[in-house]
């Protein structure tokens, strides 16, 4: 007789579904999740962990670029950065059970709540980078408009990085397994999206900034990645299988052809920076995608958030620890 | 100021200016949660009510505001719920709010394809019409020249679920009507107890009462489901468990009770009485039983006629059994004593005006519920030192000699060892100091020897000396609501309130011979003629008078059975024509269903009354045999009228629990649409029968005319006042003024009492049934928590708590003693005796009724006052339990020759065909026993659990449940199909495979057993074959009762076929094995 | 206390004023459940009584083959799930211990099963099949209103906070629905309605215990409660005979 386990059963069974009453050698009741799984569709909250990124990093590359003299780039990051903040509201607001209750982000004001603090950082976010790309594409209001760019960039570092904190204060294990790398994976990630939007805007003359950006993030992102991993130990599987792990193989791929691609010299140079710099984006993108892939799956199979507590418990017996 | 509460009303600005700086309490909070009520809060009123699922009786407080039920809770107050309700208590609520009950009329007329609707009132007129005219087709004024004023035309079938006050009404308008096919579920669910605990003891109920488990050192819960099927009385088996008790489950399937219990003893369905009888024979052999116990109040002394043989000379069956009538002589069972022979003599004149039908009725058992059978005059004779061979001591001990723990391991399946941790168990827990109780229901009842399975634990109950005494007693663990109810106010053919039997046709009975044949010597059974005078007078008040032995003649006589199968087969010969189902399904709930419906398609017209459409209300539409193409809607005649009926929370009147305990549930709200109580439907049919008939000058007509019938009405509705009826049925003396206590009531006419056991339940005008003073006021039995019958009495027979000299057997085991300062008994429950008769109180010579009880004689409605370890007389199929395999065995009779009952009622026909058993060819077509119980998340036939959300989203799906090694052995997978095969049909069920059913050992061979919980049907929210399609009518013959406990099947894996070949399977099947319709009927 | 000291309180640890440190004043004692498994009977009754009282919608007819579990996990229309486990131990696989075993929890942290199997001196031991007693354990399981209550901590909109008696509640006036609870609860309690659009669990009958009533589910819970210490209460009742839940320390 078979004996069904948590291991054994997959999606595609009825539920609970074995040849008996499940004897109970199982990792959790009947194999069935511990968690729940994260209501968030993908494309809303993916997408607004990426385009929050893109916005964040974007403005702190228009206040680079503002500050060292590069309009060009500076303007096409701003206005970058208000419609990539403005697509990942819609995506928020989009997700959310009850839309019109939207402002209720702003009812209270939460340290220990990662999503609170990114709502406040948002608010003060949003009017100031819409001002600086405003101000920016009329030519108006120049000091106001300074004044708002580094304001922008100094908060959307914020909204670059919080939503990582965002995901790893869940009990979803391949994101709260990573709570450490997560800030910089995220970090990273914006970065070479910020970087690859402006080595898609602007002109070679202005895009050695982006280029520079774009190449520290994806090094910072595919490195904290592989520590993550590393660190996450089984619970990095759906990091590698799975819809996961194909958008996170190819994040990688497209990743690493970017940052390579915005380095190659010639006449083509041009080109390859925007190919490159599009490649980057979507590297980003599946980052996000990817990452926010594993940790449904994650949640989805009770083993990874059996194995991994039995692994540590079993370490802290071996330790001499009174057992939990 | 109004910033400040606009920026009060923003938590942020609470956050910084309040405590709660991180925003996760009080600032957070928002108006609506600062402003939470719960919605009970609000509430005009809080009714008290009574749980209308099962037995326990839960107290309920409904909620009630702006003229709705807003929420149905416990009621703590209640000395045996303590405010707990289970799954279906829980969703009261949802069943009478919910959505899924009908309040509107509806119509079938005859062939039609679908219902139409149809105002009330006209409803009314037609029904009315239409029994008047079936009665009239119908009647019959005398049936083989012995007059029975009746007619078999009209049946009646339900009231389990109804108050006592509307079982009243039904039983008294159909009588005065002559109709006698009047049945309720107590025929197909606890009839076997009333006959083996009225002829143990004297009274059919349970001994004892739930909370007094806990005072049980042992409990042994046998035949009975108790967590599932009693959940909130199981709290007292906990609290027994928790102070040390030892709780043993003997079942064929592990249930969640086996779960809770100290040990799971699983045992093959249908062989308790081997078991039983391995521990009595244990007990005696060992000499382990009470001796001072058991010699003082059993009649283990009485010598028994040298008439008598038993199974041990005769290979398995008593002295005088006659094969061709299928009957017993019992009067080789009798007493030897002074007088016996002459009173036999008289009696036996009176039995022999009985025709052969009579005597195959056998429906007598019952009558003993509240007073045990007649001996005869005098008083047996006796052997205090228990040596004489023909004593009942020696008798039983050579009765049960064969019963060896090799047998019980044989027949039973159950280990030797296991066997012997048994006996011990309840033997080291019973004597002076300590007390074992036996939990029973269903397990035990619906068998071909059901009423002999509860014999069996009498008897060991006895010997243990186990009756009477706190802790102890045979908790009998009733049914539905008030389904004590509805045998105390019997709605059943072979009774009459308070377990008055229907008079017989005889070629010359009047009122004297009716008595003389029932009514004991001795003790308060001796007054029956009392009781029976007061409810002819409750019946036909002024119209009753000593000149016409109070109209006795006025009531319908029986010819023999009657009971709800018999009448089937009346409905199948196109006898019974019209037939009301008053909350009833038996489409579902009876054995074998298809005849069920096959006999309401040969109906002129059928009344169903319900919450929702059952099974039994759109059979000619929908049911199974529609499905198969057997029956086409287009060609059945029936005429089907269905009415809403009202809820319990829309009506008053009171529920009989299985602690005997009337309670009073108070109208909450009127019911909506057309829904409305049994009581406005009788009263009101009554009362169009009666206008229609004024003028009537025909005899027939006079009892329905000089009925009294002038209940007061209340309402818009004109719902009858149900405290009128309780009146009637508590009884007033000559001036209107309510009796206190049956011992008032009077032969000579001055006294009307609608059931004599009720008597006092109305005393000083006072609702005794309403009184609800809390639990935590007064001892565990809660003598002021409504009413018990009989006289409040809360443990019967306690009297047998004390020892001959009136003392205690032991301060731990004290319940009421002699005190004898005050010359009266005193205690903590009403004592069970005559107030004021000493211990050692010798009756004079030629005293009568509670006068010729001794001091020592605690059985007080018993003939010789003692507890029967062999019932001389008022069974028909034995004196002492013998096993019989089942209808249906795979295996022989290990003990006897005799393989069934002999005696047992079969009721051969095409439709309900039985199986070849034993070694008999083709019986191995039916390898696997099976049994059918329930779950705790549904109730019965599913009338009131399948349209109930809540509870179907709990238990979704029939299923059967078998264990791993058959499912190797029949291909069966976990979650898929199997189809189940008996002679009468095939069901499919989904497949729950568990360890929780396990393969005996039986006679050598592996024994696989099936387990079918029974409440599905093709109707309601969840959907499945019903397990009644498979069980037969084979019956004890004690009581009519369905053997629906353990009988053969085939199971093989897949879906069953749906149309024709449905019934070309079970034909496959009966001709491989050889079936005829004689098949199993051989006596 | 230093302010780090204090700040670790308030996120982790024991946090024995955590009714205060929510900035009630003047409150009762916590209320929580205590769950005695040993003497559940798998009535479901709980899980009635709850949805009858928050009238919380039905949530679909599957046979599940999980035992007698129809009802599967806890989630927005299971505030109450009783599971079921059948379990064969063969004997002596325990040793001297089997008297006491701990039953595979079907919940991570242990919060879960404790069965205490044959504790009350019942005079002679239990008949012990040779191929092991089986065992049909029974439990209720329920939002534990953590004292750090992840899915209370991440709200972002206030909806879920801690009320006067120590419990957690969502408050539906205010959830958004923005879903962030529902993976942070480490046992997956919380979840969102679907067509409704807010997360639902068990309040702790916050109403009712305003009034001082008990938990719904808790009032009907069959088996018996007194105060003695293994068999404290059952299911979802109080510590001791009092009215309402228990006072968690
Ligand atoms: N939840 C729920 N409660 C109910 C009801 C309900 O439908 N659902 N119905 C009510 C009614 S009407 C009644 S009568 C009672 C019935 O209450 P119970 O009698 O407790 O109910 P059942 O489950 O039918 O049967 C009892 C047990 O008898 C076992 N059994 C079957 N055959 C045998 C046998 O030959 N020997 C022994 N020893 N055991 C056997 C079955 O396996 C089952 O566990 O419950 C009442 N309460
Ligand atoms: N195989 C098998 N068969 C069995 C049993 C078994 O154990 N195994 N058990 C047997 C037993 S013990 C019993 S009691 C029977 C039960 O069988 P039934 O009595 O046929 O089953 P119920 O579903 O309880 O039917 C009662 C009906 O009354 C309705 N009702 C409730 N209250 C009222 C009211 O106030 N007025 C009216 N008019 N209707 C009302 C309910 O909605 C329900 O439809 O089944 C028996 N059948
Ligand atoms: S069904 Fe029985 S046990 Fe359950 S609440 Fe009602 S009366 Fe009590
Ligand atoms: S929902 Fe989860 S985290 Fe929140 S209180 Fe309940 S158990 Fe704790
Ligand atoms: S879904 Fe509602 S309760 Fe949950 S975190 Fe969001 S706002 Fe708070
Ligand atoms: S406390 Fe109330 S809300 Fe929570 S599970 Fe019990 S009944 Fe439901
Ligand atoms: S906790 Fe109580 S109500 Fe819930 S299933 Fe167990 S015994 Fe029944
Ligand atoms: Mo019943």
């Amino acid at each position: 007789m078979a004996v069904a386990t948590g291991f054994q059963r997959r999606r595609g069974r009825r539920r609970g579904e074995a040849e008996v009453v499940p004897p109970p050698q199982f990792t959790s009741y009947y194999g069935r999740p511990i968690l729940k799984k994260p209501t968030w569709a993908a494309l809303d909250i993916a997408g607004y962990f990426f385009l929050g990124g893109l916005a964040g990093a974007s403005s702190g590359l228009a206040a680079g670029a503002e500050l060292t003299g590069r309009p060009g780039l500076a303007r096409a990051s701003k206005v970058g950065a208000l419609g990539a903040a403005s697509l990942a509201l819609v995506g928020l607001i989009h997700d959310l059970g009850k839309p019109s209750r939207f402002l209720n982000m702003l009812r209270v004001f939460k340290p220990t709540s990662p999503m609170s603090v990114g709502s406040w950082l948002l608010a003060a976010y949003g009017p100031a980078a819409g001002v600086a790309a405003v101000t920016s594409v009329t030519g108006t209001f120049p000091r106001t408009g300074r004044a708002a760019t580094l304001a922008a960039a100094a908060v959307g570092s914020g909204v670059a990085a919080y939503t990582a904190a965002l995901i790893s204060d869940t009990a979803v294990p391949a994101w709260h397994g990573g709570y450490r790398e997560m800030p910089f994976v995220f970090v990273g990630s914006a970065a070479s999206a910020a970087g690859g939007l402006g080595l898609l805007t602007s002109s070679d003359r202005e895009s050695a900034p982006a280029r520079r950006l774009a190449a520290w993030g994806a090094v910072l992102e595919l490195s904290s990645l592989r520590l993550m991993e590393h660190r996450l130990g089984s619970a990095a599987e759906p990091m590698r299988q799975g819809s996961g792990g194909r958008l996170l193989k190819a994040a990688e791929v497209l990743t690493v052809a970017g940052a390579l691609s915005t380095a190659l010299p010639g006449r083509r140079r041009r080109l390859w920076a925007g190919l490159g710099g599009a490649a980057l984006l979507a590297g980003s993108a599946c980052t996000r995608f990817g990452i926010f892939e594993a940790g449904v799956a994650s949640a989805e199979d009770p083993k990874y958030t059996v194995v991994p507590q039995r692994e540590r418990l079993s370490q802290r017996e071996q330790a001499g620890a009174v057992p939990g | 100021m109004g910033v400040r509460r606009r920026l009060d009303a923003w938590p942020v600005f609470r956050q910084l200016s309040g405590p709660d700086r991180l925003g996760r309490g009080a600032a957070a909070e928002s108006r609506a949660s600062a402003e939470l009520q719960p919605r009970v809060a609000g509430a005009d009123k809080v009714v008290k009510s009574v749980c209308p699922y099962c037995g326990v009786g839960c107290a309920q407080n409904v909620f009630v505001k702006d003229g709705k039920v807003i929420q149905i809770e416990g009621d703590p107050d209640s000395p045996v719920s303590r405010g707990r309700l289970c799954p279906k208590g829980s969703a009261t609520l949802q069943l009478t709010t919910g959505p899924s009950r009908e309040h509107q009329v509806l119509y079938r007329r005859p062939f039609a394809k679908d219902w139409e609707r149809l105002d009330l009132e006209t409803a009314m007129d037609m029904v009315a019409e239409r029994v008047l005219k079936t009665r009239a087709e119908t009647w019959e004024d005398s049936v083989d020249g012995k007059r029975v004023r009746r007619t078999m035309g009209i049946a009646s079938l339900g009231g389990a679920t109804l108050d006592n006050e509307e079982n009243y009404l039904i039983k008294k308008l159909l009588t005065s009507l002559g109709v006698i096919q009047i049945e309720n579920q107590a025929r197909v669910c606890h009839s076997s107890t009333v006959a083996a605990l009225g002829t143990s003891f004297g009274r059919g109920g349970s001994t004892t009462c739930l909370q007094d488990l806990q005072n049980s050192d042992c409990i042994v819960i046998q035949g009975s489901n108790f967590a599932e099927a009693h959940p909130v009385g199981f709290q007292w088996v906990m609290e027994a468990k928790k102070k040390g008790a030892r709780v043993i489950h003997v079942d064929p399937h592990f249930s969640r009770t086996s779960a809770l219990a100290d040990t799971y003893v699983p045992i093959r369905a249908g062989t308790d009485i081997a078991l039983l009888g391995g521990i009595i024979h244990h007990v005696l052999e060992e000499e382990k039983y009470f001796a001072e116990y058991v010699l003082n109040y059993t009649n283990a002394a009485a010598i028994v006629t040298d008439k008598f043989h038993d199974t041990e000379e005769l290979d398995g069956v008593f002295s005088g059994l006659d094969r061709e009538q299928r009957t017993y002589d019992t009067t080789t069972w009798e007493y030897q004593g002074a007088e016996v022979q002459s009173a036999s003599g008289e009696r036996d004149k009176a039995a022999r005006h009985m025709d052969t039908t009579e005597s195959h009725d056998k429906g007598h058992g019952e009558s003993h519920g509240s007073g045990g059978a007649a001996i005869g005059k005098g008083q047996p004779d006796t052997d205090p030192s228990l040596k004489d061979p023909r004593c009942v001591f020696q008798i039983l001990k050579r009765h049960y000699a064969r019963y060896t723990p090799e047998m019980v391991e044989e027949i039973c399946g159950i280990p030797q060892s296991v066997f012997r941790d048994l006996c011990q168990a309840v033997v080291a827990n019973s004597g002076r100091n300590r007390t074992t109780a036996f939990a029973y229901a269903v397990g035990w009842t619906q068998h071909t020897v059901g009423v002999q399975y509860i014999r069996a634990a009498s008897v060991l109950q006895l010997l243990l000396g186990n009756i009477g005494r706190p802790g102890g007693g045979i908790m009998a663990l009733r049914g539905h609501a008030s389904i004590q109810g509805s045998s105390d106010i019997p709605t059943l053919f072979n009774l009459l309130p308070g377990y008055l039997p229907m008079p017989y046709a005889h070629s010359e009975e009047g009122l004297d011979a009716y008595i003389a044949l029932d009514s004991t010597e001795k003790g308060f059974w001796a007054e029956m003629r009392s009781y029976m005078v007061s409810l002819l007078k409750a019946y036909w008040g002024a119209a009753a008078t000593p000149e016409n032995e109070f109209c006795f003649d006025y009531l319908p006589r029986l010819t023999g059975s009657h009971g709800t199968y018999d009448t089937v087969q009346e409905q199948l010969k196109g006898v019974c024509k019209g037939y009301f189902l008053i909350g009833e399904n038996p489409a579902v709930g009876s054995a074998n269903t298809r005849m069920q419906r096959l006999g309401m398609a040969n109906l002129d017209w059928l009344v169903v009354r319900d919450f929702s459409l059952i099974e039994s209300a759109t059979w000619w539409k929908d049911g199974p045999e529609i499905e198969s193409g057997e029956l086409t809607s287009e060609e059945i005649r029936t005429e089907v009228f269905f009415f809403p009926a009202a809820a319990h929370t829309e009506k008053s009147g009171s529920f009989t629990n299985t602690n005997r305990m009337l309670q009073w549930h108070h109208q909450a709200v009127e019911p909506e649409g057309d829904a409305r109580s049994e009581l406005w439907f009788m009263y009101h049919l009554g009362r169009r029968l009666r206008e229609l008939l004024a003028e009537s000058g025909d005899e027939r007509d006079r009892p329905l005319l000089e009925l009294t019938w002038d209940y007061p009405t209340e309402g818009e509705q004109q719902e009858p006042s149900a405290e009128a009826v309780l009146a009637e049925v508590n009884g007033f003396d000559s001036e209107g003024k309510p009796l206190s206590a049956y011992t008032e009531l009077k032969s000579d006419g001055s006294t009307a009492c609608g059931c004599w056991i009720y008597c006092g339940v109305y005393a000083e005008g006072m609702n005794h049934a309403a009184r609800r003073r809390p639990a935590q006021e007064q001892n565990w039995l809660g003598p002021d928590w409504c009413w018990s019958w009989p006289a409040n009495r809360r443990v019967l027979y306690n009297r047998a708590s004390a020892d001959p000299a009136g003392a205690p057997w032991s301060d731990r085991k004290s319940l009421v003693w002699w005190d004898s300062e005050d010359g009266a008994w005193k205690g903590h429950d009403v004592p069970d005796f005559p107030p004021n008769k000493e211990p050692g109180f010798v009756p004079p010579e030629g005293a009568r009724g509670a006068e010729a009880l001794a001091g020592n004689d605690p059985f007080i409605m018993q003939a010789d006052g003692k507890g029967w370890l062999f019932v001389p007389t008022g069974l028909v199929d034995g004196p002492m339990p013998t096993h019989y395999e089942p209808e249906e065995s795979p295996f022989d009779n290990r003990l006897y020759e005799q393989q069934r009952n002999p005696v047992r009622q079969v009721n051969p026909s095409r439709h309900n065909r039985y199986q070849p058993s034993g070694n008999d060819k083709g019986a191995e077509l039916f390898p696997y026993v099976t049994t059918t119980y329930r779950l705790t998340e549904h109730f019965t036939a599913g009338g009131m659990s399948r349209w109930t959300p809540y509870l179907n989203e709990l238990q979704p799906e029939f299923f059967c449940e078998v264990s791993p090694e058959l499912a190797r052995e029949r291909g069966l997978e976990h979650l898929g199909w199997a189809t189940i095969v008996t002679a009468r049909s095939a069901i499919e069920a989904r497949v729950m495979v568990t360890e929780r059913i396990k393969p005996l050992r039986v006679q050598g061979r592996t024994l696989h057993q099936v387990g079918l919980p029974f409440h599905w049907g093709g109707n309601g929210l969840s959907r499945g074959d019903s397990a009644n399609e498979l069980t037969s009518m084979a019956l004890d013959p004690n009581v009519h009762i369905q053997e629906d406990k353990a009988f053969a099947v085939d199971i093989r894996a897949g879906r069953r076929p749906r149309g024709p070949a449905l019934r070309e399977l079970v034909e496959s099947y009966a001709r491989r094995a050889g079936i005829t319709d004689d098949t199993g009927t051989e006596p | 206390m230093s302010l780090g000291g204090r700040l670790a309180e308030l996120l982790s640890g024991p946090e024995p004023m955590v009714i205060d440190d929510a900035g009630h004043r003047d409150h009762g004692p916590r209320m929580g459940f205590f769950t005695d498994t040993s003497i559940c009977i798998g009535c479901k009754a709980c899980e009635v009584a709850c949805k009858e009282w928050n009238g919380i919608p039905q949530d679909g007819q599957l046979l599940t083959g999980m035992s007698y579990d129809n009802s599967e996990e806890l989630g927005a229309d299971t505030w109450r799930h009783v599971a079921f486990i059948e379990q064969r131990r063969k004997v002596g696989l325990l040793g001297p211990e089997l008297s006491v075993t701990s039953a595979p929890s079907p919940y991570p942290r242990g919060e879960g099963v404790q069965r205490v199997v044959d504790g009350q001196g019942s005079a002679d031991a239990p008949v012990q099949a040779a191929e092991g007693e089986l065992r049909w354990l029974m439990s209720s399981d329920v939002c534990k209103h953590c004292t750090h209550a992840a899915c209370l901590d991440v709200c972002p909109t206030g909806a879920l906070y801690r009320t006067e008696f120590g419990t957690v509640v969502v408050q539906e006036d205010v959830c958004n629905g923005c879903g962030y609870c529902v993976p942070a609860c480490p046992y997956g309690v919380i979840d969102q309605r679907k067509d409704d659009g807010r997360v639902f669990k068990c309040t702790l009958c916050y109403d009712r215990l305003g009034v001082g009533m008990e938990p719904a589910c808790a009032k009907a819970c069959p088996p018996t409660r007194s105060s003695s210490a293994t068999w404290m209460s059952c299911g979802p009742g109080p510590m001791s005979g009092s009215v309402s839940c228990m006072a968690r320390v």
